[in-house]
């Protein structure tokens, strides 16, 4: 019983494993594009946002906020794709 | 002296003021709460001055326990195997402390050749415990 | 089937996991390394067979727990027929071997999870496979050869030995598996980063992939530290809920170093700064934990309870060394691209206050590295060897605590880049008058103790600096939006779930801190041996003992003191304290009576007792412990809060952009 149970453990795990080894792939996908542009649009606007609320909670002084600013809208405007 | 160096000349300098308060914390703290373990041989053939705080591991001595509850006042011998050294302790006793088990007193030798225990920790018997200890201080 | 077929199954179950965990190793390399994504598949698929293998075997185990067969001589170590049900499953993570299983079980569990989540960066999944898989081989290789949990005896006795008695504790049944994700979840960042390393690190090195996952790991840390803290309380009767043992210690270190990482991470997001830093602290917290669980198992260390000397301590030894030097060689081939792209502008910034946190968490994790290591070392470099005890710890580690504590209030009051002295000291104004106002007070009620003193004070200027954090975000909130008070907090919470989940977690740290310090610095204690009807008093508390019962209960003997308690004129109730017997295993556990308030905990203990009737009693006043626990649960909150994914920000760019991606892909 334990035998049974073994070989049929062996059998779908061999099948299982290595089944992907014969439908050879293409070469592999680079990470998406869209992705990392989504994530690192996603972290300068966590930036703003919390440039945005240190300003407001008085950490920021107003110089210091305009520069900081500005430098994050840059690096918004930069993970823009390109117009075509 | 560019900007550059400036700073880490600064940074530098913070490094070696956190590391040197560091190690005087550490020494300090050695200094306090070192014990040097010493084995009940070395203890019962001692010559000269030993330190004042010393932890000595060893078995108890079957047939040697002798419990005074109401002074809370312990005695018993503690063997290595070849050496034997009397030991006594006031306070409470652990749990698994019993005659054949494992101890780890901490104390000092006193001039009558008894060992004053301040401190007195059994150890579990051989087995995986998954954590911490059972002792009382 | 009977006992010795299903034995054999599982054992050819893990064996078989085994293999396929070194097959999946294999695969994932090299379909890395030669670019090939069905041999990275068929390693994906292979650890998912290792996970439902090591199930099946786990599986295995529970079943022969639950019917109690004692063919199986891990269940006879384990499990007794007076022990109830619910302990002979748990028993699963009590003893080493199903430690071993239930950390390869949450490692392939967590792997899964991690291999999932990388869908969107297929570029990192061979490595991270591959990590995992060579360390779940790890775990499969000692369950499989020096550890195996489906040992049989050849003549199964008619009851098993039962669990230590210290382990029939709700608290102790949940504090290994708490413990384990936390430490197995360090695997998870390591693979990231490794696999990051190895493949294209890219500015970022794969540390900010992997800083949620530190984060989750951190958590459940805590709360295997709360949780274990909690049992030493409670059940091991010595009045205190941590003692610098190096089991304890084991599980600290991890923890103090990846709270550095948590806070240097975030000058990594937003500066692009200390990214080389940040990769060795995701290697060095791995590295840690492993070691922790090292520490756990192997006699190395003579903690004070016996560990057997067991050729584990040589295979973990072995296993993290290769993986140091491996990750370490792999960081040190990529040093320059992970080049940091900012500097340090000023000192009076948040970067220098994050910096100095880091310093001042990794000292205190070198030291208690030091400290618990202290013996071997000193054999080894000066043949007498030396113990270090609580003192040590205690006085090294509180002034590096005062001054974490401190940067906590400071911290977040300073802006990035730089911020000017005035803004700063505007808004240190209040805090600090809030921080020197409790301390005055203190001072004032008669209590003495520098130390203390400080310690409260400054919680009083954190306390002041965070529920000024608060209040300002609700008032800029409301002055945007015109909510009610309590809706402007909720939305300030959940819109900044980072910052403010994170005020929370430090507002449960000061909790916890003030809790230690009450504790610590103004406990009270007695032994009394009183005779029945004799009362004796602690602190503003009257103990009157009434006298000695016994009785047996689940296998034990189990002797109790009855007991009343006055606070000054108020009569507190009866209530008792008991010594639990286990006359079979020889061992004995306290059943400890506490009563705790807000303030204190009156804590007693029945220290022995006397043939005519007399009981000797350890009575303690603990001030503050509830603060701990409390504590412990507002971290939770503050942590799950900032564990919740950021929700998207409302899109400042142009809608056309999506427009742009697809045809950008259709060229590609």
């Amino acid at each position: 019983m334990a035998l049974a149970i073994a070989l049929l453990l062996t059998a779908a795990a061999a099948a299982y494993v290595l089944a992907p080894l014969w439908r050879p792939g293409s070469s592999p996908a680079p990470d998406p594009e869209h992705a990392r542009l989504r994530r690192a649009r996603d972290a300068a606007e966590r930036v703003l946002r919390d440039i945005e609320l240190d300003y407001a909670t008085g950490k920021l002084a107003e110089d210091d906020y305009a520069e900081l600013r500005a430098g994050v809208e840059g690096r918004l405007r930069a993970v823009e794709p390109p117009r075509e | 002296m560019t900007r550059t160096t400036k700073r880490r000349l600064v940074f530098l300098g913070g490094t070696v003021a956190v590391v040197l308060s560091l190690a005087y914390l550490v020494y300090g703290g050695i200094q306090q709460g070192a014990t040097y373990w010493v084995t009940v041989g070395e203890l019962e053939r001692h010559t000269g001055t030993l330190p004042p705080r010393v932890r000595l591991g060893g078995t108890v001595a079957p047939g040697s326990v002798a419990w005074d509850p109401p002074h809370r006042h312990l005695s018993f011998v503690i063997t290595d195997g070849t050496h034997r050294l009397p030991v006594t302790y006031s306070g409470v006793v652990p749990d698994i402390f019993a005659e054949g088990r494992q101890v780890v007193v901490e104390g000092a030798l006193g001039p009558d050749g008894v060992f004053r225990a301040t401190t007195l920790l059994a150890k579990c018997p051989t087995k995986y415990v998954a954590s911490d200890q059972a002792s009382s201080r | 089937m009977d006992s010795g077929a299903l034995a054999d199954l599982g054992r050819f179950v893990l064996l078989a996991a085994l293999v396929l965990a070194l097959y999946g190793f294999l695969a994932a390399s090299l379909g890395g390394l030669a670019r090939r994504p069905e041999l990275v598949l068929s390693a994906t698929r292979s650890l998912v067979a290792v996970a439902l293998l090591e199930a099946v075997a786990a599986g295995i185990l529970l079943w022969a727990l639950g019917t109690r067969d004692y063919a199986f001589r891990y269940v006879v170590e384990h499990v007794q027929n007076a022990q109830p049900l619910v302990y002979d499953l748990t028993s699963l993570w009590g003893g080493m071997e199903g430690s071993l299983l239930l950390w390869a079980l949450v490692l392939s569990g967590y792997t899964l999870a991690a291999l999932g989540s990388l869908r969107h960066l297929p570029r990192l999944v061979p490595g991270v496979a591959a990590v995992c898989a060579a360390t779940s081989g790890f775990f499969l290789l000692l369950l499989s050869t020096v550890a195996s949990p489906m040992e049989t005896v050849p003549f199964p006795p008619a009851d098993g030995r039962g669990m230590n008695p210290l382990l029939l504790n709700p608290w102790m049944a949940i504090h290994p598996p708490a413990l384990y994700m936390g430490y197995v979840g360090f695997t998870v960042p390591f693979a990231i980063v490794v696999a990051s390393l190895a493949s294209d690190p890219g500015e970022e090195g794969g540390v900010l992939v992997a800083r949620r996952w530190m984060l989750w790991a951190w958590y459940c840390l805590s709360l295997g530290l709360m949780f274990g803290a909690k049992w030493s309380y409670v059940v091991l009767g010595w009045g205190g809920y941590w003692a610098w043992d190096p089991v304890e210690n084991a599980a600290l270190m991890p923890w103090l170093v990846a709270t550095a990482f948590l806070h240097s991470v975030m000058i990594q997001e937003r500066r692009g700064m200390l990214t080389r830093w940040n990769v060795v602290l995701v290697i060095v917290a791995f590295g840690l934990a492993v070691f922790g669980t090292f520490l756990t198992r192997s006699g190395i260390l003579s903690s004070i309870h016996a560990f057997t000397q067991s050729p584990l301590g040589g295979f973990f030894l072995a296993f993290l060394a290769l993986a140091m030097l491996g990750a370490f060689g792999l960081a040190a081939w990529r040093w320059e691209a992970l080049r940091s792209r900012n500097e340090l502008d000023a000192a009076l910034s948040r970067e220098s206050a994050f910096l100095l946190n880091n310093v001042l968490f990794l000292s205190a994790a070198f030291t208690v590295f030091l400290g618990t290591v202290f013996p071997l070392l000193s054999d080894v470099l000066t043949g007498q060897r030396i113990n270090v005890g609580p003192p040590f710890f205690d006085h090294v580690v509180a002034p590096l605590v005062l001054g974490i504590v401190f940067l906590m209030g400071a911290g977040p009051l300073l802006a990035w880049r730089r911020s000017k002295p005035a803004q700063l000291a505007r808004n240190l104004l209040g805090p600090g008058v809030l921080g020197v106002g409790v301390g005055a007070a203190l001072l004032a009620s008669g209590v003495r103790g520098a130390g203390a003193v400080l310690a409260f004070a400054l919680c009083g200027f954190v306390a002041g600096t965070i529920l000024q954090e608060f209040a300002r975000g609700v008032r800029v909130r409301r002055a945007h939006r015109g909510e009610s008070v309590l809706d402007a907090l909720l939305g300030l919470v959940w819109a900044n779930r980072r910052r403010y989940g994170g005020y929370i977690v430090h507002f449960g740290i000061l909790l916890v801190v003030c809790g230690v310090t009450g504790s610590s610095a103004f406990a009270t204690q007695r032994v009394v041996t009183l005779s029945p009807r004799e009362a004796a008093t602690v602190g503003a508390y009257r103990i009157r003992f009434d006298g000695l019962s016994e009785s047996t209960e689940g296998g034990a003997l189990v002797v109790s003191a009855r007991l009343r308690a006055w606070e000054g004129m108020r009569d507190l109730g009866p209530f008792t304290t008991s010594r639990r017997m286990y006359l079979g295993r020889q061992e004995a556990t306290s059943d400890v009576a506490i009563r705790s308030t807000p303030r204190e905990d009156l804590y007693v203990i029945l220290a022995g007792w006397s043939q005519d009737g007399r009981a000797t009693l350890r009575l303690l006043v603990n001030p503050l412990v509830a603060w701990i626990w409390a504590g412990g649960l507002l971290l939770s909150l503050g942590a799950l809060i900032a564990l919740l994914p950021d929700r998207r920000p409302a899109p400042a760019a142009v809608p056309a952009t999506r427009e742009a991606y697809r045809v950008r892909r259709a060229d590609a």
